[in-house]
């Protein structure tokens, strides 16, 4: 949007308007409304009868919009419920992750011990590995646990990622070493240090790495599909299928549902994506 | 009677910590190596309870590796440090009670300058009217009142140097290590303030270790003054002693040449200043 609407000042102001200008903003609201067309079929058919939903040519704005779809997908199942367990989940596994992530983040960059860099990097590269991979293994360790069928199971896994030390390692290391020795002298311990000088100077990791975690915990299907069969546990995004019977499915109603599942997303998405490129962490120092 | 118990008892911790004691520094063969560079190449030096010692020497001389050690923020390879008779080898930086100013500030971005200043006292859990009551008497003694409520960010350099070293010496503790810290500041400003952070040494009656590169500071402030020469001490003297006896050699050219940069300086400000009038 702002990279457009740059464009497009550009444009104004120049008056001598390039074909190589001209291409640029063609191609990107091209490319954005593919990108769009997706969400707009979506909420599109979320106002349609089931056997409107496929009728070609798109009817893009529907004659008779079925508001009744937003009504029904919260008495045909459980949908509140769903909300409430992906919910549930989602805020634990986020919250845990920033604390996780950021704590150990913290020694990484920031203290001194044996064989810090190699386990670092040991760690990191456990990302390379993908989950399909050792998600049965580690399913069967989990019901040793007694934690399959619980939402502790996908809460507990989630806990600890890679990625997100990664994440905020990086960023610690942009913030100068003379912080924490200032802190150690002026009588913190590593935790107050971490609690009250790296934490505060990190939003802008931290609201990313809330992002991606938020998103992918609320949109992931396998875990919830491998770990929750009890419907009473079950997640929006495995709930929905529950608008899928043998023979037919009812896609008015899961659209209008997918639609509602997006608003958090959406929520989260927004109120934080402003923090992405603010950095604070240098100003107190020379320079 | 236990109303009254509870505020004395605070009057008495604040009165005991402004009593505690200046801190002797006894450094004996002390080493400390980067990779393959030698910081520190044997520095034996006792220096006394409430003395001002000032560090000189050219930059890469040690002066900086010094202090972060006996800080605790480094730990020398070879030899003994002992901080009021007690050996700190194990000691971490946060047990050893002494503060420090940064030549890079090392201010805290997130929080105002109060802030910046009341962190100290909080984590050394004094009550909030003792915190408010220190936080502005060093504000005004450093003339910073008027940046209480900013944020480091919108300081000029010279405005947080004072805000450094005022972090600093809310503390009041036994041992003050202070690298460099008028190096941002224009000359009348370190004039003004060589004068105050004396005062305050003789008020706190708290031992300083100043390193500086500014002989003429270091001559006018110092008891005792250490010149440091590629990680070994050159000569230590008083103020006095220096100027009447220095070491031959590495000191007697240093402020020899000091001495000469000093007047070319002054030559050049003389000259360019001519053809203005």
């Amino acid at each position: 949007m702002t990279v457009l609407a740059a464009a497009g000042a550009r444009v104004g102001t120049r008056r001598r308007v390039k074909i190589g200008h001209v291409l640029v903003v063609v191609t990107a609201i091209v490319i954005g409304l593919v990108m769009l067309a997706p969400f707009a079929w979506m909420l599109s058919a979320s106002l349609k009868l089931n056997k409107d939903v496929f009728t070609f040519p798109i009817q893009w704005i529907p004659t008779q919009p079925r508001w009744q779809n937003y009504v029904d997908i919260w008495t045909k199942i459980p949908l509140a419920l769903f909300i409430w367990n992906t919910a549930k989940i989602t805020i634990a596994v986020t919250v845990l992750q920033l604390l996780t992530s950021s704590l150990a983040a913290y020694a990484f960059a920031k203290l001194r011990f044996p064989f810090r860099d190699t386990l670092f990097l040991g760690y990191i590269a456990t990302i390379a590995m993908p989950w399909q991979v050792y998600m049965v293994p580690q399913f069967l360790l989990m019901r040793e646990l007694g934690l399959h069928n619980t939402q502790w199971s996908l809460i507990v896994l989630q806990a600890f990622t890679a990625f997100g030390v990664f994440l905020m390692r990086q960023f610690y290391q942009s913030i100068p070493d003379e912080l924490c020795e200032a802190a150690r002298i002026d009588g913190m311990n590593e935790y107050q240090i971490w609690w009250r000088i790296m934490l505060p100077l990190s939003k802008p990791a931290l609201s990313t790495l809330t992002i991606f975690t938020f998103v992918t915990t609320w949109n992931d299907f396998l875990g919830p599909l491998i770990y929750l069969t009890k419907t009473e546990l079950k997640t929006i995004q495995i709930g929905l299928r529950m608008f899928i019977s043998q023979y037919s499915a009812e896609y008015g109603l899961i659209m209008a549902a997918s639609v509602v599942a997006l608003i958090p997303v959406l929520v989260v998405f927004l109120a934080l994506q402003r923090f992405f490129v603010e950095g604070i962490a240098s100003t107190g120092l020379k320079g | 009677m236990p109303i009254e118990l509870h505020p004395q008892s605070r009057v008495q911790a604040s009165a005991a910590l402004r009593a505690r004691p200046a801190s002797s520094v006894s450094l004996r063969g002390v080493r400390k190596a980067f990779g393959s560079v030698l910081a520190l190449d044997g520095i034996d030096l006792d220096i006394d309870p409430g003395e001002f010692i000032a560090l000189i020497g050219p930059s890469g001389c040690g002066k900086s590796s010094l202090l972060r050690l006996i800080a605790g923020l480094d730990e020398p390879d070879e030899g003994e440090l002992r901080i009021a008779g007690a050996d700190v080898a194990d000691v971490p930086a946060r047990e050893r009670h002494l503060a420090m100013v940064f030549q890079a500030y090392a201010l805290y971005p997130h929080l105002t300058v109060f802030r910046n200043l009341a962190l100290p006292l909080e984590i050394a859990k004094l009550d909030r009217p003792t915190v408010e009551r220190r936080v502005e008497r060093i504000a005004e003694i450093l003339d910073i009142v008027h940046l209480l409520n900013r944020r480091p960010g919108l300081l000029s350099g010279g405005q947080r140097q004072r805000v450094a070293l005022a972090r600093a010496l809310v503390r009041e503790s036994p041992l003050y290590l202070l690298d460099e810290p008028l190096s941002h500041l224009d000359a009348p400003q370190r004039r003004a303030l060589r004068a105050r952070i004396r005062t305050l040494h003789e008020e706190l009656g708290a031992t300083f270790i100043y390193a500086t590169h500014d002989q003429a500071e270091a001559l006018a402030m110092a008891d005792r003054v250490v010149v440091m020469n590629e990680g070994r001490i050159a000569q230590v003297a008083t103020a006095r002693g220096l100027c009447d006896h220095p070491a031959p050699g590495f000191v007697a050219g240093f402020l020899a040449a000091e001495t000469m940069a000093g007047a070319l300086d002054a030559r050049r400000a003389a000259l360019s200043a001519e053809p203005l009038q």
